[in-house]
């Protein structure tokens, strides 16, 4: 299999998006459940808390030039402890992978099929997954290089449309929350929007063609994506009020509901849907990359196309099956995933950058001997 | 009942189609490899067809992560 690259351009644009991915529906309304009218500011520190993870990433990939998250994994810890860690990684993302499947399936049907299974939904949008996941991350990069443009104007044309409605009584009165539901609120947001972006260690040290750039990129994407979305949570915030936002499932698409120019352009907001199923499907092809290729990897499988379908077919099984309903998601996504993705996004990272430390003056000494 | 009989013929084709041009560049690995994970998506989507009641793989991470969640919201009350 030839090696693929891709530019840095390409992987700032798919780290803005990927990082946008399902926060700029979800987001708004987890966050603002605990923060109440000061989840914006919640938003910003969670931001500012991401610059620290991509230095943490950026570090453990200056450690392994050469190798990907995966194998990386089995270079540090030995063998036996890298595949159990690698197995803990990829069942996270394979799970993520069902989730975000059944997530396109639960927007659509709620907001604008609704007599449509879920079903179909995510079987159209599988389809599509694994053709990428087939054409490869060059392809891919490209696709999404499309897609940047059209989704920026989108949303500049969606913030413009909304600002009129903006009432500042809504945001009113101001740091009001309580510390340990701000500390609530940013860890969500965190576990959404940062925790996930070491999933693009699969792509950066080795598919990303010119190395010092891409840490900028890295940085400057990052700091984009949290840009859009609290911007996003602040518009809904002054516009739909805090407690309409925290009750809706998906408190984004009810903005765009409300835009209405002059009583002539309104109901746009299927339009404005674009935004969202441009990041879903990044986010999804993310994760269901990085685990058909992380499962290649640690089985030693020299070519990853021909588990992606077998692969698509398990992840379609899975969007019907992880939850059973809106209430079981809402539950999971804002108790269980934090700590989740906690353990294997930050703390192996962290576990393989102490490793390597110790690890390394041994090795050198060895080279001496 | 329909839907089942549809994902049985679809993992049948798709393992004719793959199965032989593995096995002709002698990757007796992968073949194992896609043959199980074609197995357990035929099967989970079989019972998903049949309207089986599957429990959500989330449940058991739920299971074991609720003691920590437990304990981190008891630190911060």
């Amino acid at each position: 299999m030839e090696k693929e690259m891709i530019s840095s351009r390409q992987f700032t644009i798919i780290t803005i998006l990927y990082s946008i991915g399902t926060a700029i529906l979800i987001i708004p309304a987890s966050i603002t459940n605990m923060a109440k009218q000061d989840a914006w500011i919640a938003a910003g520190i969670g931001v500012i808390l991401s610059l620290l993870i991509v230095k943490l990433l950026l570090t453990l990939a200056k450690q392994t030039p050469t190798l990907t998250f995966v194998e990386a994994n089995k270079q540090i810890l030995g063998r036996f402890f890298g595949t159990i860690t690698t197995i803990c990684f990829l069942i996270t993302t394979i799970l993520s992978t069902g989730e975000l499947l059944y997530f396109i399936g639960i927007f659509m049907q709620t907001e604008v099929m609704p007599e449509t299974p879920t079903m179909a939904f995510a079987l159209l949008f599988s389809i599509i997954i694994m053709y990428a996941a087939y054409l490869g991350i060059e392809t891919f990069a490209r696709s999404a290089e499309i897609l940047f443009p059209l989704f920026f104007l989108i949303f500049i044309f969606f913030v413009i449309c909304i600002a009129p409605q903006i009432t500042f009584d809504n945001i009113q009165p101001m740091l009001e929350a309580t510390k340990a539901s701000m500390l609530y609120s940013i860890t969500r947001f965190l576990s959404i929007f940062s925790f996930p972006l070491v999933v693009l260690l699969m792509l950066y040290p080795i598919t990303v063609n010119v190395q010092h750039s891409v840490q900028k990129g890295f940085y400057m994407g990052t700091i984009i994506g949290g840009i859009v979305l609290t911007t996003m949570v602040t518009l809904c915030i002054l516009v739909l009020g805090p407690d309409n936002t925290a009750a809706r499932t998906f408190p984004s698409y009810a903005l765009a509901q409300r835009i209405s120019i002059g009583n002539f352009l309104q109901r746009i907001e299927v339009i404005m849907a674009f935004m969202w199923l441009t990041t879903l499907y990044i986010r999804t092809f993310m994760y269901f990359y990085v685990s058909v290729v992380g499962l290649a990897q640690i089985l030693n499988i020299k070519d990853h196309r021909p588990i992606i379908l077998p692969m698509g077919l398990m992840i379609l099984g899975l969007s019907q099956i992880v939850h059973p309903n809106i209430i079981h998601f809402n539950n999971y996504n804002n108790e269980i995933w934090p700590i989740l993705s906690f353990i294997v996004m930050i703390l192996l990272p962290v576990l393989l950058l102490i490793v390597a430390a110790i690890r390394k003056p041994k090795s050198q000494k060895e080279e001496e001997v | 009942m329909i839907l089942a009989i549809a994902f049985v013929l679809l993992s049948i084709i798709i393992a004719f189609l793959m199965i032989p041009k593995l096995k002709k560049q002698q990757e007796t690995k992968t073949v194992v490899v896609f043959s199980i994970l074609l197995l357990i998506g035929t099967a989970l989507n079989i019972g998903i067809a049949l309207k089986i009641n599957i429990p959500s793989p989330l449940d058991v991470i739920t299971f074991i992560l609720t003691p920590i969640k437990e304990y981190i919201v008891s630190f911060t009350k």
